[in-house]
């Protein structure tokens, strides 16, 4: 689907939008929450595409997002991203699967001797390798026929998910146990790579919002202190790195999985003023946006969320319950709330239920603190 | 007495500070003893703080060797001191003055009347706020975006 075969973005729809998107991060009021649902590959299905034909054509797949935003009223910016970035850049090879997006069939660091040895790349060769020319392809297909929603992203994920992508998650867990200091020294590599990285798009588009956090290193297979060691500390050092490169100013914190005994430890990341902190879990519950915004709320924009698995599978009411006790709960909250979902919007989710959170903002997300 | 690098003169000009100005902080902070030293003794940081400009001065025996400054006020620790007891790393400068580390922390800062937190690094003791050399572009492209959506 090339651009013409894309109807233009209603421009009254764009403006109303720009300014409910804008009130988190710059404090300027407007009526009421936005959702950002983290639209991917659920796009794809709103003009009857496959998923690999998402991830296999960059430049349809944000025409689709950027589609999709307005079909549903929500954040006004074209994303494009997956889990399995950045191996291919070091010798992984990456496949695609039907319905399914690309991933590493196999990945460059096979034992623990081989950490010592690799080689992070710096910037100048990173930008020319597999993933940016796909990612940029994306982004700058947002930038020039979509100027009004491009916002640069970097996907990186935390330390661990970097570090996935280079060996067998199998791998790092057993080291974990066998030989944590290989591990150590692992993630320090995988947080030199999102400086590398960071620096490539902020290079490319003079600033750079940083998608980290936590995913792997959630409490549902890591304790509280294996968090801290593999997750929360060289993800911050990361993140003071990628600040201090001048790859930022944007910090978003994907707190994904359960988070019940290590999100108020990531109170103390490195943040900017540009930062978002999402939080998927609490135990088996839904994290709760009164208590994210108790414990966030002081410093970052909080993105709460509504069940992935309710958006997926629950119904329309199920979902427009969840996502009004959240809008309640979160949307005075200090420094910007954002209504989500606990992760990617999922592929094959209702539309209906989808346009149920945004139902609830409607209904329920008016700013009282304006 | 300590002089001006001649990249700080360029710098100073494409900024529009005045010589003066820079070696004004430089003077004040070795009056007061106000400023951060950098732990292998390479470098001073001292800065002056007005409303709307925090200035910069990084400077060594003989000369200024680095100027920068930010807009936004930095303020308070993010959530008071204690509460960040729990993670804080150490910085690689000490605080003259104390003579203890000054540790990285999120702290408030306030621009064009609104208020989010920013990267800096604060003495564990007198808790005197200072912003990195290296941190001063986030806070600049930062600025520049929250300018021209508060305008
Ligand atoms: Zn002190």
């Amino acid at each position: 689907m090339p651009a013409e075969d894309f109807a233009p973005i209603d421009t009254n729809w764009l403006e109303s939008a720009g300014s409910l998107w804008t009130t988190p991060f710059a404090d300027v009021p407007s009526e009421r929450v936005i959702v950002d649902p983290i639209m991917l590959s659920h796009a794809a299905g709103v003009y009857k595409k496959s998923v690999e034909y998402f991830y296999g054509n960059p430049d349809e797949a944000v025409r689709m997002v950027c589609g999709a935003c307005e079909l549903y009223d929500i954040t006004p910016v074209g994303h494009f991203l997956y889990a399995d970035y950045w191996g291919a850049d070091y010798g992984g090879e990456l496949v695609t699967k039907a319905g399914a997006p690309p991933a590493l069939k196999t990945r460059p660091i096979k034992t623990a001797e081989d950490v010592d040895a690799f080689r992070v790349l710096p910037p100048e060769e990173l930008k020319d390798g597999p993933t940016f020319e796909t990612h940029f392809k994306a982004l700058d297909t947002v930038f020039n026929e979509y100027p009004q929603m491009f916002a640069p992203i970097t996907q990186l994920g935390g330390v661990l998910e970097v570090a996935t992508n280079w060996v067998s998650i199998d791998d790092v867990f057993m080291w974990m146990v066998t030989e944590p200091e290989v591990v150590d020294k692992l993630l320090t590599k995988a947080g030199d790579h999102m400086e590398s990285a960071c620096s490539c798009t902020a290079e490319r588009y003079g600033a750079n919002v940083m998608i980290t956090g936590s995913v792997i290193a959630s409490g549902d297979l890591l304790d509280r202190e294996q968090i801290k060691r593999f997750g929360f500390d060289p993800v911050s050092k990361a993140i003071r790195k990628v600040l201090k490169a001048g790859a930022g100013p944007g910090v978003y914190l994907h707190l994904c999985g359960n988070h019940a005994d290590d999100y108020d430890m990531w109170r103390t990341a490195p943040m900017s003023p540009f930062t978002v902190v999402q939080i998927g879990y609490d135990g088996k519950d839904i994290f709760p946006s009164a208590k994210h915004t108790e414990a966030f709320g002081d410093r970052a924009i909080c993105l709460g969320c509504v069940d992935t698995k309710l958006v997926d599978r629950g119904t329309q009411m199920q979902v427009y319950e969840q996502a009004k006790s959240q809008v309640l709960a979160g949307k005075d909250s200090p420094s910007g709330y954002i209504l989500g979902t606990s992760c990617e919007c999922p592929t094959f989710a209702p539309p209906a239920n989808v346009r149920a959170i945004v139902k609830a903002a409607r209904d329920f997300g008016q700013y009282t603190k304006f | 007495m300590v002089t001006i690098s001649d990249e700080v003169k360029t710098l100073l000009k494409d900024n529009g500070f005045q010589e003066s100005d820079v070696l004004e902080i430089v003077n004040a902070a070795e009056a007061s003893g106000d400023k951060l030293k950098a732990a292998d003794g390479s470098v001073c940081i001292a800065k002056n703080v007005t409303d709307n400009l925090t200035s910069y001065a990084v400077y060594n025996d003989k000369e200024v060797v680095n100027c920068y400054a930010h807009q936004m006020k930095a303020g308070e620790p993010a959530g008071g001191w204690d509460a960040e007891q729990e993670t804080p790393l150490e910085s690689k400068y000490i605080c003259n003055k104390c003579g203890e580390t000054a540790m990285n922390m999120n702290v408030s800062m306030s621009f064009m009347g609104m208020s989010r937190v920013g990267p800096a690094i604060v003495c564990q003791k007198c808790k005197d706020v200072y912003v990195e050399p290296e941190m001063v572009k986030t806070l600049a492209v930062a600025e520049s975006i929250l300018g021209e959506k508060r305008a």
